[in-house]
């Protein structure tokens, strides 16, 4: 792994800039609409283009800010986006899911399962506190379908037309 | 070690860093407490982004505006807070000087009585304040700043704006000793003010004062106000001098017994007025 200051940067403006988005998308699901899990998209995005140790600070990175950013206990988010991107960095090198969709979807259920399942017991057990229908609320439930859903819309279309332009390559 | 290797690392140590910052944070936001800065910003850029984004252009302007507040000079900020500390200072300063005022016009206040009762009065008399000794249940007297050089002489009636006050027993060149109306060997010939009743008030050393040779069927109740009889010379005629408060009459006795309570407030003596003997005045 090669650290330079354009690639702590890049870190830094993903982490920010997701969670900028996040609290500019917050009141949309204020009022009982499913879980968008913005920052855990960006950490999935960033961790299958660059599987390296960079993709680990940088989930985690976003996971503190966003705990920051929320006011919530610090870690609380963290710790779900690290286990994710390590995850993703893992199985980014033993599977190959970018070409197919059924595997690809999967994939994603499994990484925001992961997370939601981490962060419920981060704060169910850590903190004791109660959260409303358990861990399979309906919040929860839905952030299985949308989370999936405009990972594969936002990042996963655009990045297979370039791909096929052959402008964009595997990083690392 | 491998890349494999040092991911496991990163993400074991990692892992590590956030329970641990987890379980402080449970023990009562000690990280909160212990950087103040992280309490700042800790739940706030959603909340101004949520609001921007609920008020439209204005709410970015205020963002703008928190964002310029946040990030303005140290020097400024600074500016500012020597400029505060120099406000507290001034106000501070400012409610000294207030005091100050306060009591000078409430001196003023009791001045304008004492000079005012100084005219009502027929009497020659002369202003006076205690110096020493403060009344209580074991002391029964007080020493003013006027004597022999004043003109004051044994015998002279004290009074304040309230009634009488006491008699002077002993007069020094500038110093005289007052012997205030609760000692017991003090006593003041009286008049009931409103049924012109005679008789004479003693002190008794305690707080209140009892009044003698009324004969038991003398018309005097409770509420009575006592004032100066006039005899002898040494007292003004018609100031006041005590309240009758109760009034006990036995079976077969000559006189009644009355229980009077000083007008004057022995524990709060200001300005007084000596009053100078009538044959000083008329020599």
């Amino acid at each position: 792994m090669k650290w330079s200051w354009k690639k702590g940067a890049v870190i830094l403006f993903l982490a920010l800039a997701s969670n900028a988005v996040q609290g500019l998308l917050a009141p949309l699901w204020h009022y009982g609409q499913p879980y968008l899990d913005f920052p855990l998209l960006i950490t999935i995005l960033y961790a299958s283009t660059h599987p390296s140790s960079s993709a680990l600070f940088m989930g985690w990175l976003t996971g503190m800010i966003q705990d920051l950013a929320s006011g919530g206990t610090l870690g609380v988010n963290g710790i779900p986006k690290l286990v994710v991107a390590y995850l993703v960095t893992t199985l980014e090198e033993k599977v190959e899911i970018q070409e197919l969709w059924p595997v690809q979807l999967a994939f994603l259920v499994f990484y925001v399962t992961i997370a939601g399942v981490i962060g419920y017991v981060d704060t169910a057990y850590l903190l004791q506190k109660k959260i409303e229908g358990g861990v399979f609320s309906t919040n929860f439930l839905f952030s299985l379908i949308i989370n999936p859903l405009v990972y594969l819309i936002l990042f996963q279309i655009p990045m297979k037309i370039k791909r096929r332009k052959g402008t964009l390559g595997r990083g690392g | 070690m491998g890349e494999k290797g040092i991911r496991l690392i990163l993400f074991l140590s990692l892992l590590f860093l956030s329970l641990t910052l987890i379980m402080a944070d449970i023990k009562g936001n000690t990280l909160k407490k212990r950087f103040p800065p992280l309490d700042w910003v800790t739940g706030k850029p959603y909340f101004y982004l949520e609001e921007a984004k609920n008020k439209g252009w204005e709410g970015v302007a205020q963002l703008l505006k928190r964002v310029e507040i946040y990030l303005a000079p140290r020097k400024e900020i600074k500016k500012g807070l020597q400029a505060q500390e120099a406000l507290k200072k001034k106000i501070q300063t400012l409610e000294k000087k207030l005091i100050t005022y306060r009591e000078a016009f409430q001196e003023n206040k009791r001045l304008k009585v004492l000079l005012a009762l100084k005219d009502l009065l027929e009497y020659k008399t002369i202003g006076a304040y205690p110096v020493e000794g403060v009344p209580s249940p074991w002391s029964h007297a007080l020493i003013i700043n006027v004597g022999k050089e004043e003109g004051v002489r044994e015998g002279s009636a004290v009074l304040n704006s309230e009634g009488v006050v006491g008699i002077v027993t002993e007069v020094h060149k500038e110093r005289s000793t007052v012997m205030l109306i609760t000692d017991p060997s003090f006593s003041i010939h009286v008049r009931d003010y409103r049924s012109r009743v005679i008789g004479v008030v003693k002190g008794t050393g305690a707080s209140l004062c009892t009044l003698h040779y009324v004969v038991a069927d003398r018309d005097v109740s409770p509420g009575d106000l006592l004032v100066t009889s006039g005899m002898g010379g040494a007292y003004p005629k018609g100031y006041p001098v005590g309240t009758v408060v109760k009034i006990e009459r036995e079976p077969g006795e000559l006189f009644m017994k009355a229980k009077v309570k000083p007008k004057v407030d022995l524990s709060r003596l200001g300005y007084l007025l000596v009053v100078l003997p009538q044959r000083e005045e008329r020599r």
